[in-house]
Formats: structure tokens, sequence, C-alpha cells
């Protein structure tokens, strides 16, 4: 055959292809035993298994680690959407909305969000990396050995603190964005405090603050099941406990995005 | 022998990604007693060893044990590099369920665990390391703790994959000791994976040489060393003439 002489077509596309479906094979591979890991996470859960002692110290670590980028985060954040509606609606007589329309875009969107970035960046990273460093290790072959099934041991506690740690970082993050946007509105839009204030104390409703902390809970399953899952699926040397760093990272976006799109859906689509 | 086989392999094969590692392997071990598996790198020593100790699920045949209380020390040691010496011997006790009632064992106090764990460390030769991480210990230490992590569940069956690798040897010789001590206070039944000859001489009873998916030849340790059949004798003289290819090796 002359198939060797004659010059490929579209050589590059061909490699791409080859990665992305490599690529799809990874992600069905992780969700089907993601998926299969929270069954086995929820049976352990339900009979009372879940320890407490590593529950504290994830806990703890989650914490330590993202809430103050989350904070410096969503700070930020509220700083830049008062920044830019203050002045523009101060002029057009409407400064009593700036607080409203703050409050509205960090609970509802921000704090959740900015926060699961944070917990991704530095939790769900440091996860599948210690994860995937003690698959290649046979540190979870010895626990098998063992006996101790590593669902129960690595990813409960690690999913269960994030699930509940999450909520209570995004309540303290969303806090931080309201204040970081009333003190902008104060020097840029010329906004008193008690109007602003005010403002968020008329706009907030109670599904607002449900809304925001299920979006917290379920991005925090989500960023360390993910994470652990295909820390624990990882095999080869060094070089693959960086890929499967850098894909729990991706894929927890991904997945976060889409979970964040669902959840506004759901909670506040039709609120309006 | 009339005795009761502790660990029994029947036709036991295994592949990866379509290649056959080994097939129609047949094995016995009696109570007590301590197997040499040996055999070139890469002929499915390590891959057998996790069958045995259930790791990996063989593609035909069955692994029989006599007793479920089975333990396995890892070629790297594999302590967990988070938890203080104290913490790795004594997961066991603390974390792993009870085979009857899938409750951990959490009735100790930690002045009794810490005594219990001072016991283990004691036989494997090491002295007041309770506290450090097994980041601060050297490979030969690394390698005794896990030893003392194997036996503090007082396993019946333990395997052994390379227990000498990467020490000199004098630091080999003392792990040889240990498994030999642990073999006489614990009556545990042993499987012993390795290369070295020194470990074969003084610890073994039995050898079986792997190679080519296949067992190529099977006797006590002394008849190893005499024997003339053409694989043990080139394993045993660390020839590069005769049938396993250095190409496979």
């Amino acid at each position: 055959m002359n198939s060797r002489s004659q010059p490929q077509l579209f050589p590059l596309t061909r490699l791409l292809v080859r990665l992305l479906l490599s690529e799809l094979n990874a992600l069905l591979y992780t969700l089907g035993l993601a998926a299969h890991h929270l069954k086995t996470a929820c049976l352990y859960f339900l009979s009372g298994k879940l320890s407490l002692k590593q529950y504290l110290e994830q806990a703890a670590f989650i914490g330590v680690d993202a809430l103050g980028i989350s904070l410096i985060l969503t700070l930020f954040s509220g700083m830049v959407i008062a920044l830019q509606v203050a002045q523009e609606l101060t002029k057009q007589g409407a400064g009593e909305l700036v607080g409203a329309l703050v409050s509205m875009a960090i609970l509802r969107e921000l704090a959740p969000v900015m926060t699961g970035f944070a917990v991704i960046s530095m939790v769900g990273s440091a996860y599948s990396a210690e994860l995937a460093t003690m698959t290649i290790q046979n540190q979870v072959d010895a626990l098998k050995v063992l006996h101790v099934n590593p669902v129960r041991y690595l990813i409960l506690p690690r999913v269960c603190a994030s699930m509940t740690m999450l909520p209570l970082m995004t309540i303290l993050t969303a806090m931080a964005g309201i204040v970081g946007g009333m003190v902008i509105s104060y020097f840029i839009g010329g906004l008193n405090y008690n109007n602003y204030l005010e403002s968020v104390w008329r706009q907030v409703q109670p599904h607002d603050i449900y809304g925001a902390l299920v979006k917290a809970a379920v991005f925090g399953g989500l960023i360390a099941l993910l994470s652990t899952t295909i820390g624990l699926s990882t095999t080869g040397g060094s070089r693959e406990v960086g890929i499967s760093t850098t894909r729990a990272v991706v894929w927890s976006f991904i997945a976060m995005s889409i979970a964040d799109f669902v959840l506004s859906f759901i909670f506040f689509s039709g609120v309006s | 022998m009339a005795e009761q086989p502790m660990i029994q392999l029947e036709n036991i094969s295994k592949q990866y990604d379509g290649r056959t590692i080994f097939g129609g392997i047949n094995l016995s071990i009696a109570p007590q007693e301590i197997m040499a598996i040996i055999g070139p790198s890469g002929c499915g020593k390590s891959t057998l060893l996790r069958v045995i100790s259930g790791l990996e699920t063989p593609e035909t045949g069955t692994v029989k044990l006599a007793d479920n209380n089975l333990t396995l020390v890892f070629q790297y040691s594999a302590l967990f590099d988070s938890l203080t010496v104290f913490e790795n011997v004594a997961f066991s006790l603390i974390e792993t369920p009870d085979i009857n009632t899938h409750v951990a064992h959490h009735n100790y106090s930690e002045e009794q665990l810490r005594a219990m764990v001072a016991e283990k460390l004691e036989l494997v030769g090491l002295g007041d390391i309770q506290d450090l991480y097994p980041n601060q210990l050297s490979g030969g230490m690394q390698k005794r703790v896990s030893f003392a992590r194997a036996i503090m569940s007082d396993p019946k069956i333990i395997l052994y994959d390379e227990p000498t690798s990467g020490l000199d040897p004098m630091a080999s010789t003392m792990i040889e000791d240990y498994i030999l001590e642990v073999r006489n206070q614990t009556q545990a039944t042993s499987i012993v994976v390795t290369h070295n000859l020194s470990t074969i001489h003084r610890v073994a009873h039995r050898v079986c040489l792997l190679y080519g998916g296949k067992i190529q030849w099977m006797g006590t340790s002394q008849e190893f060393f005499e024997s003339d059949n053409s694989y043990a004798r080139q394993f045993a003289h660390a020839s590069l003439q005769g049938p396993m290819a250095l190409r496979n090796i």
C-alpha cells in the first residue's frame, strides 16, 4: 500500500479528536465512578460511619485554606458591582437600588460561586493531589488490605466537610461582598450607609438565602466528590498526579458551572 | 502433606490489557510455612501476591484461604504519610472494622494502644519513635514500621512484597531475621516475593520460580541451590546463560 507516501490530511485534527475522545472516555469513567462512590458514601453516612474526628479535621482544613481567599474574591466582586452601578443609579435618582442590586448579585450568584472557586483552587486540587499520591504509593491498597473502605475513610469525611463548610463560608463571604459594595457606594456614589443597608434589607428574601446555601452545599459536594474520585482513580507516576490535579480543577469548574445554572433556574428563574 | 493448606491457588490466571501475566497457577501452602516466590522482574510475582491478597481479581481460578486474617507488607512500605508512626501501627485497631460486628475497635484507651504499639515496635527492633512521621525515618525503619503495622492484628497469613529491596546487606539480614521472628511469634503462614538469594537461603522453607506466566520450578530452598533444573540453576547462579531470556528480564 502506498498510504505511507500520501500526505495525511488534517493530522492535527486527528490528534485533537483522539485527545477529545480520550478525555471524554475519562470523563464518563469518572462520572460513573463518582456516582458509585456517592452511593457508597451515602450508605456509610446513613449507617453512622462518619468519623467525627476526620470530619472536623477536613472542615478545619477547608476553612483555614479557602476562607481567606473566598472573602477577598467576594469582597472585591461586591466592590466592582457597586463601582459600576452606584454612580449611574445615583445620577438617575435610583440610588436606593444600589444595595438591592449588589446584595442580589452577591447572594444569589457571586458568594456561592466565588467561594466554590476558592475551594476548587485551594482544596479540590489538594484533595486530588493527596489522594492520587496515596494511590500511586500503595497507601490506598494498604487501606484495603487493612479492611478499611477508602470511600468511608477518604471520601465521606471530605464530602461532608465540604458540603457543610461551603454554606457557612458563603454566609461570611456574602457579608463581605455586601460590605464591600457599601463602602464603594459611599465613596463613589455618595450613598450613606443607612440607605444602602435599608435597600439591602428590603431586597433580600429568605429564598435568596436558602438558594445561596443550597447552591454552596451542592458545589461543595460536587467539588469534593469529583476531586477525590479523580485522585483515587489515578494510575502511573508523578506526571499522572499532575494530570489528575489539573483534571480535578477543570472538571470541578465545569460541574459547578452546570450546577449553578440548574440551581439558579430552579430557585430564581420565576421569582421576579 | 496431609494437613489442610492455609493458602490454595487453583488454576489462577491474570491478564492486563489483553496480555497474559500468568496462567494456570496451582499452588498450595501449608500452615506456618514460608514460601518464597522468585523470578525475574516483570514475571508477575507481585501481581500474584495482589491476587492472593484480594487487591486484584483473577481472570480464572480460585484463591482459597483457610483464614481471612491476612496482611500484605508492601515493597515501599506504603505507610500513611500524614499519620504518625503510632497512628500507622495502631491503624488496624482504630479503623479496621471487626470481621464479625463490622464495628471499629474503639474500646482501647490511648494508653493501651500506645503500649500495644510499643510492644510491636519492640518486636521489630524499634524504640520510642511513636510520635515521628514516616518521612522522618530511614527506608529500613519505614519497612520495619510497616511490619509492625502488618502484625498488629495478629494475622494468620502475611504476604511480603520484596521486603529487602533497596536495603543494604546488613539491613536485609535484619529484615530477614524479623520475618523469622514474626513467624515464630504469630505462627503465621508467609509468602515472600523476593529476588534476594540470601532471603531464599535464610528464610524460605520452599521456593516457587515463576517465569513466562508459569511456575517453572518448585522445591525446598536447599533443593533450589542444588537443583539441576535449568531455570533454578540460572537464577541461583545469577547467570545470563539459560532459558530465561535477558530481553524479558
